[in-house]
């Protein structure tokens, strides 16, 4: 078994604001402007905090079950067959979840930067840095993230600045002018990419004090909420609805508008190096809980052992889709359906832990 | 492991970085810097211009009467056919990512920017960032012309477009503006203008001094000028707009950021006073009165006098009060001159639309805004304040004039 109790509640705090705003954000202000104009904001809002209903499930049914994560308490919960369904179902959305950000960001390098490089090559490239650090532990993924996550953020609220000079008020405006159903598939579809938040479940008993991670988690969200919302509004202010509703990559076209003083131009880059590094940590968390989850799931002896085949199955997912419209139309299945698997699993199993009596000592954990 | 073995592995990781190749890399000297693009049209087809920074001449500066750009063309069918001609005639691939200025013919923007546009913003080299202008005339006048200062007349062009507020005649456009009022209702599109003259238009023509140029031969023009502002409707040119006008227009916009306007001294009849804009806001307000749209521009703008080409002294209460009046006198006719053209071609360039759409969403969607706008009524309020007299007090007085 992997180590338990080595993490720290901060890390945990960058390692979700990594994943709430790392790769699925280039996409998401163009998917909200084609629902809802120029509220995504307001639904990103609503949706924030209607999340936070969520992290408080989440909170409560691991606190409930000390130094076991979700498929291990989920069978003790729900009764084995129904334990290990739900398990299982939380186990295929975080692969699914690893193998389209791999894709995606793919896609975003290949069609900003690499266009001549074949994807394999990124891809496989990240894949094998993702399955060596995986095979490190949580730990590993953990301190590099405490490291970058600090200068990443950085950059992404200079690449916010740096654009403020273009921005004009009255492409934000008029505000309010969706339809009651528009509304609604923009807050669902605002829930459910701040489901990603689900990981936190496998994190848990990794962490040396889940006390903590209550504020914690919920000043990751809080603060997520506020990046996702300013991009949003900075592209809707810099290119207008119909033409953020246009691009492919609207947060990248952000960044390359960003010019330092007369003289230094193409910073994107730079910018583009950090996104490599989102995704690293974003792939490698999610390949974590994914190959993590798998192993309690069987009940296998050594996660290892299981890492490399599951590394492959994650390699060739990611390969599979033709083009970056196949991959939107994927992973807009998450946009639609999403909130399904992140807000009801967790209530689900908050209710009917609420008759179980839980287990308040745990020898990992005393 | 030992420190030798730790440096070792340190040494191991530094040369990560020196040795690792990329697979997109291209070599500084396979690829050409194109500098400035010229689009024209030639009957069906685009007939492109590129200008190619040539590196060699321009490093040490000593190249002579040589300009250090390689005007290039290419034609096809579609503006990226024509930009892939290029590629037969230039031994280095065109890199667009450092291209500074972007030239629209004068009959391609009549046929339409929709086609010509789309590319410029799929890409992935362009910037959206990048200044458009519209040319008088052929692009590739434009970018054949050598002016002085300045041996790529792409950064020429690009300097003229960022050094505009000397006095504030033209607009600046990029690529990423041009994309949004296109797209947008309620907006529409403008461009700068420019053109390149044989010379100065208000000098008195030069002799020529012969022999220099072989008859018949065409000189590359040596003026390029940037005033005036093309008026679009929905992507097609309809008509342009002179110096004025284009001020007119920038009040409305907010956007004039510097100029001088000249009024009369108003205690001394045929005597000019120079008043240097220094900042200008605007405001509109859209009404609906008795179902019918109006709109109210307010203008406010602060002045400094820089020049009193009489001898009485303008330095009084009264006549600043009267000085400011005749400003914001000239400010409306301005002001109203842009109204007025944009009214009579039923095109809304200043974006009034836009602040109704905001401001009334039910309505705008139920009104056609098109066929309305040159019917709407517009009320013009400027207000001009003037805030100091530069360094000097009273003006220059010969002791014939002065009071006693």
């Amino acid at each position: 078994m992997i180590k338990r109790g080595t993490i720290s509640p901060r890390q945990v705090f960058f390692i979700l604001i990594m994943l709430l705003t790392g790769i699925y954000i280039l996409i998401l202000p163009r998917h909200l402007v084609t629902i809802v104009g120029t509220d995504g904001w307001l639904v990103l809002l609503v949706g924030g905090f209607v999340s936070s209903l969520m992290l408080f499930f989440i909170n409560k049914i691991s606190r409930k079950f000390p130094g076991k994560t979700v498929v291990e308490f989920a069978p003790v919960v729900m009764g084995l067959f129904l334990g290990k369904l739900l398990g299982g179902i939380l186990v295929v959305y975080y692969t699914f979840l690893a193998a389209v950000s791999l894709r995606i960001f793919a896609e975003m390098l290949k069609s900003v930067l690499l266009s001549d490089t074949p994807r394999w090559v990124v891809v496989v490239a990240l894949v094998a840095l993702i399955t060596w650090i995986v095979q490190n532990g949580l730990e590993d993924i953990a301190r590099f993230t405490e490291l970058l996550a600090p200068i990443i953020l950085l950059l992404l609220i200079a690449a916010f600045l740096g654009d403020v000079r273009y921005m004009e008020a009255i492409r934000l405006r008029p505000m309010f002018q969706s339809a009651a159903l528009p509304l609604l598939e923009g807050f669902l579809s605002s829930l459910s990419y701040f489901g990603i938040i689900i990981v936190l479940l496998m994190l848990y008993p990794y962490v040396n004090a889940p006390k903590k991670l209550t504020i914690t988690s919920l000043l990751a969200l809080a603060f997520a909420v506020l990046i996702t919302i300013g991009f949003f509004i900075g592209a809707v202010a810099t290119f207008g609805i119909y033409e953020t509703g246009r691009m492919a990559w609207p947060v990248i076209e952000l960044v390359k508008m960003v010019r330092v003083g007369e003289f230094l131009e193409r910073v994107e880059s730079l910018f583009l190096s950090v996104w490599l590094s989102i995704a690293f940590i974003n792939v490698s968390v999610l390949a974590f809980c994914s190959v993590s989850g798998w192993t309690q799931l069987i009940n296998a002896e050594n996660y290892r052992k299981l890492t490399y085949p599951i590394m492959l199955s994650l390699l060739l997912l990611s390969l599979w889709p033709r083009d970056l419209l196949d991959v939107l139309g994927l992973y807009s299945l998450n946009f639609t359906y999403g909130f399904l698997i992140t807000l009801i699993i967790p209530f689900f199993i908050f209710v009917v832990s609420q008759f179980h009596k839980g287990e308040k000592n745990d020898v990992s954990n005393p | 492991m030992s420190a030798t073995h730790k440096k070792l592995l340190l040494l191991l990781f530094i040369s990560i970085i020196f040795l690792s190749g990329c697979w997109d890399r291209k070599e500084i000297n396979q690829i050409g810097f194109a500098v400035g693009l010229g689009i024209d049209k030639d009957g069906d087809n685009y007939q492109i211009i590129t200008q190619m920074a040539l590196p060699s001449l321009l490093e040490g500066g000593g190249g002579g009467d040589e300009p250090p750009v390689w005007v290039v063309g290419g034609k096809g069918r579609t503006v990226f056919e024509a930009i892939r001609d290029v590629n037969t005639r230039s031994a280095r691939r065109p890199f667009w990512g450092h291209l500074n200025v972007i030239v629209i013919g004068e009959e391609v923007a009549k046929d339409g920017l929709i086609p010509v546009i789309d590319l410029l913003s799929r890409g992935q080299e362009l910037r959206r960032s990048n200044y458009i202008v519209i040319a008088q005339g052929k692009a590739r006048d434009i970018l054949e012309a050598q002016p002085k200062l300045e041996s790529i007349n792409a950064i020429f062009i690009s300097q003229l477009i960022e050094n505009r507020t000397g006095q504030s005649v033209a607009p600046a456009v990029t690529i990423n503006d041009l994309l949004i009022t296109l797209s947008s209702s309620g907006i529409e599109s403008v461009l700068p203008r420019i053109s390149a003259l044989e010379q100065e238009s208000f000098l008195p023509p030069k002799k020529e001094e012969g022999g220099d140029s072989p008859e018949g031969e065409e000189k590359p023009k040596e003026i390029l000028e940037l005033r005036g502002t093309g008026i679009f409707k929905n992507d097609k040119l309809i008509d342009w707009m002179d110096e004025e006008t284009t001020r007119g227009y920038l009040w409305v916009r907010g956007q004039v950021r510097g100029g001088i306007i000249v009024v009369e001294n108003p205690s001394e009849p045929g005597a000019n006073i120079s008043l240097e804009i220094k900042s200008n806001k605007s405001k509109i307000t859209p009404r609906v009165e008795n179902g019918k749209i109006a709109i109210d521009i307010n203008i406010s703008s602060t002045f400094n006098l820089v020049e009193n080409a009489g001898f009485v002294s303008v330095e009084s209460k009264a006549t600043m009060q009267d000085l400011r009046q005749r400003a914001s006198e000239a400010i409306r006719k301005e002001v109203n001159k842009a109204i007025k053209k944009a009214q009579e071609n039923k095109t809304d360039i200043l974006g009034l639309g836009e602040h109704v759409r905001v401001q009334y969403p039910g309505m705008w969607r139920e009104i056609q805004w098109s066929e309305l706008f040159h019917t709407v009524e517009i009320r013009v309020n400027t207000e001009a304040v003037i805030q100091e007299a530069a360094m000097t007090l009273k003006p220059v007085t010969p002791p014939s004039q002065r009071s006693k």
